[in-house]
């Protein structure tokens, strides 16, 4: 087999564009359901009946049916509801919905890893909750909370193709088109794969600085 | 720089003459009195320090404290002893309400109802600001330290007196170098727990709980994790405290300890107080057989 890359010399621009818009609903939804889910775990970590049974309800739902649907449902029975949003806001939206439960889930099973003889010493110490959290709790959660969070963002990273189902012309999208215009798959997908890479790598080193950073107070 | 020691005496035992010119009662006749198991504060009158009143609690459907009572008075350490089950931690834990006892259940401290509302009838559970201004004045150490791993020992001992504003930060970081000097760790100030021996870390844990200048000190079994040769580095921070005059209830397995620093020795089994007297009598004279059975058991295997 022979390869030709000079399908990229005059294709570039436009793939290049939609790795952009893809790269665009990565930072957007992590941005968006990373303090959502801050506020979610609050919700799935409450004692209170009335505020967790409705947020493992809502939990439930949006983690158990495939990302798919949740954008097929922002995208086509929202609307229907009087709200119109267009292919990238409903996507935005819809990774947003699914983010937002899946980080929430990983946030309260962070917290739980947190040994309960510290919530005892908390307690017989008097210490306020917020500064209790913010001295030592969280930072006794937030090794156990940062590797599946990047993770789960790398995988997001490769779901962004889902959203081309909605007519988004992100990433994936893109190539096909590209691909059926010039019958050069291999090239393009090498192409593209190369650019996930260059992604995701970004993310591993991410989560490498994140974890050199709570390196110097090993944990127990 | 090394700080003045900010701490030499805790709440002072009430003084036998003192005592005597209150009561009108003659030294020898006070000290007779004191070999018999009467203390000195009870002859005044005086309220103890630590009451525990009908003290039940209850996990499900079982019963582990029948409705104990209990009286220590101010600069008295009690060792508490029994079998694991007997309600000896239950007993501490309802204490500083790390376990919230049943209604009716009544903690004083120094007067103050502790864990409850004493003005609302029937007394509503305390809760945030009120409650933790409260634990604040109880010391706990427990059996596995529970120090902050992601705190420096400094950092771990300067924690609550920060957080309830009690001092600036210059202050309180001299006030816990002073806690590390007491507690011999002098050089450890910026060791992570990790980085210390089950030992240090349970002595970084006693100046933790001290930091907060408490009125009382409770310890839950604090050896029982320790390998045996770090045992007495604690012990012997124990001994200090109970000789500084702090009042000390101390849940132990260790009876040479409560036989050498306790001023009364309490056994408990199933939830009830089987015996409760000076260390000479219960631990070499009990007269219940359940306590005359456990120390045979300790003794064989301790």
């Amino acid at each position: 087999m022979h390869l030709n890359f000079s399908v990229w010399l005059t294709r570039w621009p436009y793939l290049l564009q939609g790795a952009a818009i893809s790269l665009e609903i990565v930072v957007i939804v992590l941005l968006l359901s990373t303090p959502l889910a801050m506020i979610a775990a609050l919700g799935l970590g409450a004692t209170n009946r009335a505020i967790l049974y409705p947020m493992m309800a809502i939990s439930w739902i949006l983690r158990g049916i495939p990302p798919l649907v949740i954008l097929f449902v922002a995208y086509f029975v929202v609307p229907q509801f009087g709200i119109s949003l267009t292919p990238l806001v409903a996507a935005i939206a819809g990774f947003t919905a699914y983010n937002t439960l899946v980080v929430a889930e990983l946030i309260v099973a962070g917290f739980r890893s947190v040994d309960p003889g510290q919530h005892a010493a908390i307690a017989a110490l008097g210490l306020p909750p917020f500064r209790a959290y913010r001295r030592v709790l969280l930072p006794q959660a937030l090794p156990s909370i940062i590797p599946p969070y990047i993770s789960y963002s790398t995988d997001m990273v490769k779901g962004t193709a889902l959203a081309g189902s909605i007519g988004v012309l992100e990433l994936v999208t893109r190539a096909n088109q590209v691909i059926l215009a010039t019958n050069r798959p291999f090239e393009i997908l090498l192409g593209i794969a190369a650019l996930y890479g260059i992604v995701d790598a970004g993310l591993m080193g991410l989560q490498a600085a994140a974890e050199r950073l709570w390196a110097p107070h090993a944990r127990r | 720089m090394k700080a003045t020691l900010w701490v030499t005496r805790y709440d002072a035992r009430p003084c036998r003459e003192d005592i005597a010119s209150r009561t009108g009662m003659t030294m020898i006749e006070l000290a007779a009195l004191s070999e018999h198991g009467a203390h000195e504060s009870a002859v005044v009158n005086v309220a103890p320090l630590l009451r525990i009143k009908k003290l039940v609690k209850r996990y499900g459907p079982k019963t582990v404290l029948h409705g104990v009572d209990l009286d220590i008075p101010a600069g008295r350490v009690v060792a508490l002893i029994g079998a694991s089950g007997s309600g000896k931690s239950t007993l501490l834990r309802c204490v500083n309400y790390l376990e919230v006892p049943e209604p009716g259940s009544e903690i004083w401290l120094d007067g103050e109802l502790i864990g409850q509302d004493a003005r609302s009838t029937p007394p509503r559970l305390l809760q945030g600001a009120a409650l933790r201004r409260q634990r604040s004045q109880i010391g706990m150490v427990f059996q596995h330290f529970n120090l902050f791993p992601n705190l420096t020992a400094l950092e771990n001992i300067t924690e609550a007196p920060l957080a309830h504003r009690r001092a600036t930060k210059a202050e309180a970081r001299m006030q816990a170098q002073a806690l590390l000097d007491q507690v011999g760790l002098h050089d450890k100030a910026a060791s992570y727990p990790s980085q210390l021996s089950g030992g240090q870390q349970q002595r970084v844990a006693i100046a933790r709980a001290l930091a907060m200048k408490p009125r009382l000190m409770l310890f839950d079994e604090v050896t029982s994790a320790l390998d045996p040769e770090l045992v007495d580095e604690v012990l012997k921070v124990m001994l200090q405290l109970a000789q500084d005059g702090m009042t000390m209830v101390v849940v132990t397995h260790e009876m040479a300890f409560a036989a050498e620093v306790a001023d009364r020795v309490v056994y408990m089994d199933q939830g009830r107080i089987i015996e409760d007297g000076p260390p000479g009598s219960i631990l070499r004279n009990p007269r219940h057989p359940r306590t005359q059975a456990f120390l045979k058991r300790m003794l064989r295997t301790g």
